[in-house]
């Protein structure tokens, strides 16, 4: 049996620990980075598929909870969605920045937006290799909000006020999102699978 | 795996997103940790900033929910003519300064530049900013502690309230020296 400290004490809200990390206070940090990093990392790789990206997104958005002192308001949202939010401010930035493509594109809540570069090929890819690179890939061959949607509320399992709160958008439309992302996905997959029938029926 | 999965989901579309996300969860930063787990290329940030705007932020505020934005492109308006101008009065300023209190242009009182950071290094950039285009005047706001910090009289019934300063910023971002305002 192990001796429990008493008065057991109750771990620090967001607010308590963020007002630390302000003051400069590094063990604050440390429990926050602890508490959230992995979180917004995941989120970050998981949008852009890029580890270097995702982790100065994570370390930016540490440096601006630590740097900025009317970042972070309790009350318009968690400490866990602000991070987030700053990470993905960073992510756009540098894609806006090497011009790969628009993610957040006018039409990217239309029904006939192009899926982007990539697809094509998606079910190639699945065919060729059934195991989670491919499966990746057919994720993020999903356009920017469909892909951020998947992410953070069936990957990630964050809430949908949280996860709508990141992706600065609103809950209905965050719904809109996340059903077409999964339609688009099993739609890939379900295309995969009937070329992959196809095949061994060649092949028998 | 995923409540949030309605129940006529296919049963491939679940169990790869639940493949999906057993992978990503198994993934971690990679940057390079120090004793206290978090990244030393983080910490360091962190500290140039609180070198250079106190240790909340105070000016670092402005820039949104990205990172805090470096010096060069924070103050990129500042033309040349502006450059060249504060340039000069800088230079006057220190060489002239008395240690204590001296009024300014408009009847402000100002303190004398103080150097900071790296004394070692304060010579070297000196000299280089004395070359047009080298360096700015930055007018701001710094926290009150800051006063105690620079070694003068700091009254903390005013704990809080921002005090006016002035930057002495070298082209390469480097703050060279403060004054403050009063």
């Amino acid at each position: 049996m192990s001796l429990i400290p008493w008065p057991r004490r109750a771990p620090p809200d967001d607010d308590a620990l963020v007002a630390r990390v302000r003051a400069g206070d590094r063990e604050a940090l440390a429990v926050v980075y602890a508490k959230e990093s992995p979180a917004v990392y995941r989120y970050a790789l998981a949008v852009c598929g890029n580890s270097g990206w995702a982790d100065d997104a994570m370390q930016e958005a540490f440096i601006a909870l630590a740097t900025q002192a009317d970042g972070f308001d309790a009350a318009k949202g968690s400490l866990a969605a602000w991070l987030a939010g700053v990470a993905r401010h960073t992510l756009l930035a540098q894609w806006r920045a090497v011009q790969r493509h628009e993610p957040l594109a006018d039409n990217a809540d239309g029904e006939d937006d192009d899926t982007g570069p990539g697809v094509a090929s998606t079910d190639a890819v699945l065919v060729r290799r059934q195991d989670t690179e491919a499966l990746w890939a057919a994720i993020r061959a999903l356009p920017w909000p469909f892909r951020e949607a998947l992410v953070l509320v069936d990957l990630q399992e964050r809430p949908y006020e949280q996860a709508a709160a990141i992706a600065g958008i609103e809950i209905n439309t965050l719904r809109s999102r996340l059903h077409r992302a999964r339609a688009r996905l099993a739609a890939q997959m379900n295309r995969a699978e009937a070329t992959v029938a196809r095949a061994a029926g060649e092949a028998a | 795996m995923n409540a949030t999965l309605p129940p006529s989901t296919p049963e491939t579309l679940r169990s790869a997103l639940a493949r999906a996300a057993g992978d990503l969860a198994k993934q971690s930063p990679l940057s390079s940790r120090n004793a206290s787990g978090m990244p030393a290329s983080m910490l360091a940030a962190i500290d140039v900033h609180r070198s250079r705007f106190g240790a909340d932020g105070a000016t670092g505020a402005t820039g949104g929910a990205g990172a805090a934005p470096s010096l060069k492109r924070r103050f990129a308006w500042a033309g040349g003519g502006l450059a060249t101008f504060t340039l000069a009065l800088a230079v006057v300023l220190l060489v002239s300064a008395p240690p204590d209190d001296m009024p300014a242009a408009g009847g402000e009182l100002t303190t004398a530049f103080m150097p900071v950071g790296d004394a070692q290094r304060w010579p070297q950039l000196m000299r280089d900013a004395a070359q047009p285009g080298r360096a700015w005047v930055v007018p701001t706001e710094l926290p009150s502690e800051s006063l105690a910090a620079m070694g003068l009289p700091y009254d903390p019934a005013h704990a809080g309230e921002p005090v006016r300063a002035e930057l002495l910023v070298h082209a390469n971002g480097d703050v060279l020296a403060v004054r403050f305002v009063r």
